[in-house]
């Protein structure tokens, strides 16, 4: 009797609950998203989302690791020039004595640029122990500058004179907004990244007029820690930054 | 008000983009000779763009500190460094459009092209030597040597894929193509634009190598995203020709798949469509190959892969960006792994 006929629930259209992530992104689109997980319609039966998805993962970390490897592999060649004790040093000196080499590079290149832009800016030494360093704004040839630096005068050179009395070798990084010509300025400590490191507090900088050359004078007491220091340097009456000091003392 | 994670992307696009097209215009001002090279120089960065890899730079330096005027330089440089891959690209790949309008070598011929691209890259030296003077030369030094190796990943990559084409060759895995996009594209689209504004927003004291993983990562879903566009998005927006990838015998995960799953009288018959210069290729014989993908599913194959590459970008994400504090940002860089994948 149809009274009795037993009332059966409707098919469900899934039996497990959806736990696939990937749904998070855009759901699979396409004429072929018909087969996914089910099977191409020749072939064997394609993988399952999550099997796909999870040997991508594992793929793309086995890529990208043995890149890498391969990376330190290489850098581990640029180490291995030097096998006695004592020129042996750590990756972060090779790297930081490296870097120094290509900004002194990079400066020279600089300067040739300069001299064939403007012919006549001959007066460019090297920095690290004594000098008259570039900083700032160095006069550029064409293109015109950025919006950013538009504020910024063009065509004038900050000249800077940097004397470092040092037991150490060390290595300086200056950079002197072109606003800080003619103003009197001082220089912060030199802190180390680290708070317990004691700060380099002989620090001054000697300012006469916009023809003179600013003049850097550090001391570097015996016993500094090897390691970087950085300070800022600011005009006297206004206290805004015109500029920062950044020293390496590289282990002897 | 704050802007949810779906517009959030497209906000900061248009905002970043802009600030790097403004600066960019200082780099593709009028001078001569205007009609044989800089007009021409000004043509694709004129078509347009996402500005992806410049935002993606300035978002990143902005979120490790850094004013945005202090990544713009880097990114004006990307993107003119971007655009001359392009039109090299689009020679080396025979391509005939490019973001909707003709290729520049379709439309001027090859050698004027090549010295077009060649300007391009020139131009994008210029800007970052122009960095020294808003970062000081040490950290313009470091961005250099980033842009050095990034072009140098670049082209190594590409001639892999060049090298492929060549060679005809069938039997490429899935970690051989990842190898090859992880230096073709995942280098100057994802990975440069992160280190160089982790180092510009942290002042070099950030390790450059926990942004690899991140950068590759989120680069090959992007890619992978791409090359399905290029089968089946919509041709107006993405400025392609659909299917240009078949045409061009490009050796996209798709069609590795599709090498791997069908049949050895279908693959004979994929090996000579392959061996074929392009002019030589039908639009039955590309329907067919695209069709074959449909039918084994080379599409999804793909998908699945992208997504699964998106998720492990995230992952690294959390990892590299915990400590930091919350800042739009740092969302818009989470937010664009979730948005390589949804844009069509």
């Amino acid at each position: 009797m149809n009274s009795h006929e037993r009332i059966k629930r409707p098919k469900l259209d899934r039996t497990q609950p959806i736990r696939s992530w990937s749904t998070l992104f855009t759901a699979p689109a396409g004429p072929e998203a018909t087969t996914a997980g089910g099977g191409a319609a020749h072939g064997p039966a394609a993988p399952s989302w999550n099997d796909v998805v999870s040997r991508s993962v594992d793929l793309g970390y086995r890529v990208i690791d043995e890149y890498m490897r391969q990376g330190q592999k290489a850098a581990q060649r640029f180490t291995d020039r030097s096998y006695t004790p004592d020129s042996m040093t750590s990756d972060a000196q090779e790297i930081g004595t490296r870097m120094a080499q290509y900004a002194s590079d990079f400066t020279a290149v600089w300067l040739e640029f300069l001299q064939l832009g403007a012919g006549n800016f001959g007066r460019w030494p090297t920095p690290p122990f004594e000098g008259a360093a570039p900083a700032g704004s160095a006069s550029r040839s064409a293109p015109p500058p950025p919006p950013s630096a538009a504020t910024e005068p063009a065509g004038t050179d900050t000249r800077v004179r940097v004397a470092v009395t040092s037991p150490y070798p060390t290595e300086v990084s200056l950079d002197v907004r072109p606003q800080a010509v003619g103003r009197r300025l001082i220089v912060q400590s030199l802190r180390a990244v680290t708070e317990d490191t004691p700060r380099l507090s002989d620090v001054t900088i000697e300012t006469t007029d916009a023809d003179t050359p600013l003049t850097l004078r550090i001391r570097v007491p015996a016993g500094q820690p090897a390691g970087v220091y950085n300070g800022l340097i600011v005009e006297e009456e206004s206290g805004k930054p015109m500029g920062t000091v950044s020293l390496r003392i590289l282990p002897e | 008000m704050t802007t949810s994670a779906a517009d959030l992307v497209p906000a900061i696009l248009r905002e970043y983009g802009d600030l790097t097209r403004v600066a960019l215009c200082d780099y593709l001002r009028p001078r001569e000779p205007q009609r044989q090279l800089y007009s021409l120089v000004a043509d694709y960065p004129r078509r347009g763009g996402r500005m992806l890899r410049p935002s993606l730079c300035i978002a990143t330096a902005r979120a490790f500190g850094a004013a945005p005027e202090d990544a713009v330089g880097t990114a004006v440089a990307l993107e003119l460094f971007h655009n001359a891959f392009l039109v090299h690209d689009d020679i080396e790949d025979e391509s005939d459009e490019r973001r909707g309008s003709p290729t520049l070598h379709a439309l001027h011929g090859i050698p004027v092209a090549v010295n077009v691209g060649d300007a391009l890259t020139l131009l994008g030296l210029r800007a970052l030597l122009d960095n020294r003077t808003r970062l000081g030369t040490r950290l313009a030094v470091q961005v250099m040597e980033e842009a050095e190796r990034m072009a140098r990943e670049t082209v190594e990559g590409q001639a892999i894929e060049l090298g492929w084409r060549r060679d005809n060759a069938l039997h490429i895995s899935d970690a051989d193509y990842l190898d090859m996009v992880l230096k073709k594209t995942c280098w100057y689209t994802t990975i440069f634009p992160t280190r160089t504004g982790v180092l510009i927003g942290s002042r070099g004291n950030h390790d450059l190598n926990r942004f690899l993983r991140f950068g590759f990562f989120l680069g090959a879903a992007f890619q992978i995203q791409d090359d399905l566009l290029n089968l089946e998005g919509n041709a107006q927006r993405y400025g392609k020709e659909l299917s240009g990838d078949i045409w061009e015998g490009k050796r996209t995960l798709m069609l590795i798949h599709l090498l791997r799953a069908i049949t050895d009288d279908e693959r004979g018959r994929l090996a000579e469509f392959l061996s074929q210069p392009r002019d030589a290729r039908t639009l039955p014989d590309v329907q067919w190959v695209r069709e074959r993908m449909n039918t084994y599913g080379s599409l999804e194959h793909a998908r699945q892969i992208a997504h699964g590459l998106a998720g492990a970008a995230l992952h690294e994400y959390g990892l590299l960006y915990a400590g930091l504090p919350d800042s739009r940002d740092k969302q818009f860089v989470q937010a664009v792994v979730t948005w390589v994948l949804e844009r069509r």
